[in-house]
């Protein structure tokens, strides 16, 4: 009976004798870096600025609840209940802080500055990373419009996938490096139009993906991962719209 | 220093970064994807996330183990999110045509790889590809020392005829 030790080593051995060369060029891995950590970048700005808004909402009712006059509905919560020594002595404080005009005097909010940070200007670009950042895709990248598709997800910064029952495609923003080196080897199975533009369905390793071409340095890919067929693959494309 | 000069050095330290790991981190890919387009989108994200938290990477003084942490949860991410779409099979898709000295070798063994749950092709590549001990795998992974064994046993064990096939292939 082989034992576990010897399972370690032969499976050790076949690593080390297996050719795993190959792989993209460093200049286009950084490229690619470059846009799509300048777009992470720009999404956790923006997502913590939403989490700052959906903050100062909740501190915002907690204030208005906090301020109700004695005789308004539900005045006999607890934490709400003004007349109560809690809530007398917070105001109190509130009233004696010599910061709390400073910091923001909403009512009930003496630390709303302080929990909203800086916030994106919607309609500039937010990254530091110049030229490159110009040429980056918009948030969002492309829609599926398909009846009966929805979105199931995300993996990783440019893909979206899409299902319909069992069925499942993928939508995929690449850089323009990749563009050709990668689809060479497969065979053109169909053509088809992606928002417009003329795009060949290719296959490769026994899936098939329609190739749009490349705009602005980024090119869009729509692959059938699971039930599509090739023909459906080229009707869905057609209801593919970059934004 | 100006703020071009700053960005441009963190530019130029994160291409020495990728120049440096890129082919070990690749085969890794490759070894956890089963497939050479999946592991350059797998690598692509994760030079992405790391190159938008560069400063902070840098400051952790292990660049490469973040990385490589990085990357696996990159795949283990994905895995969750295709929702098991990849069906496990004994053929080799076709297509996936390898290139190099041992062609067979590396078709097999990644399609032995492939017919393994995620989190166990994680492990074994974690454990005899990346070299990391049972206590830093589970680390990266989040299970335990005990889990990461056992996990790696099972493993094992379903890979040994296809392993042992290699072996014979080979001699």
């Amino acid at each position: 009976m082989i034992t576990l030790d010897r399972d370690e080593s032969a499976f050790v051995t076949a690593l080390r004798t297996a050719d795993l060369d190959g792989g993209p060029s460093t200049s286009s891995l950084v490229a690619a870096a470059r846009l799509d950590g300048a777009r992470l970048r720009r999404h956790r700005r923006a997502a913590t600025g939403a989490a700052a808004v959906a903050s100062l909402a909740v501190v915002a009712v907690a204030g208005v609840l906090a301020h109700r006059p004695a005789g308004s509905p539900r005045s006999d919560l607890p934490i709400a209940s003004p007349g109560t020594p809690h809530h007398s002595a917070k105001a109190d404080h509130r009233l004696r802080d010599p910061h709390r005009a400073a910091r923001g005097a909403v009512g009930g909010l003496p630390y709303v500055r302080s929990m909203t940070g800086p916030q994106p200007t919607r309609g500039l670009r937010t990254s530091s990373l110049g030229s490159d950042d110009a040429s980056a895709p918009p948030s969002g990248y492309a829609l599926l419009g398909a009846p009966g598709w929805t979105q199931s997800g995300s993996a990783g910064d440019g893909k979206i996938a899409y299902v319909d029952g069992s069925a499942e495609v993928e939508l995929v923003w690449r850089t323009a490096d990749g563009f050709g080196a990668k689809w060479a080897e497969g065979t053109v199975v169909g053509r088809t139009t992606l928002d417009g533009d003329d795009a060949a369905a290719y296959e490769q390793a026994g899936s098939v993906t329609v190739v749009a071409p490349p705009r602005d340095g980024w090119f869009l890919t729509l692959t059938g991962t699971s039930g599509v067929s090739v023909d459906q693959l080229l009707q869905l494309a057609t209801q593919v719209r970059r934004q | 220093m100006s703020v071009g000069d700053d960005e441009q050095k963190r530019v130029d330290d994160f291409t020495a970064f990728v120049d440096a790991t890129a082919p070990r981190l690749y085969r890794s890919a490759l070894l956890l994807a089963g497939d050479r387009h999946l592991a350059e989108d797998l690598l692509q994200t994760t030079y992405a996330r790391l190159f938008a938290s560069w400063t902070r990477v840098r400051r952790t003084g292990n660049p490469v183990g973040y990385a490589r942490t990085t990357l696996t949860h990159v795949f283990l991410s994905h895995r969750r999110v295709r929702r098991n779409t990849e069906v496990p099979t004994d053929a080799l898709a076709e297509g996936d045509e390898p290139h190099g000295t041992a062609p067979e070798v590396r078709l097999d063994l990644l399609a032995a790889l492939r017919l393994l749950p995620p989190l166990d092709r994680s492990v074994l590549v974690l454990r005899y590809w990346e070299d990391r001990s049972v206590a830093e795998t589970a680390a990266d992974l989040g299970l335990s020392e005990v889990a990461v064994r056992s996990r790696a046993n099972r493993a094992l064990a379903r890979l040994r005829p296809h392993v042992t096939q290699l072996q014979e292939d080979c001699s």
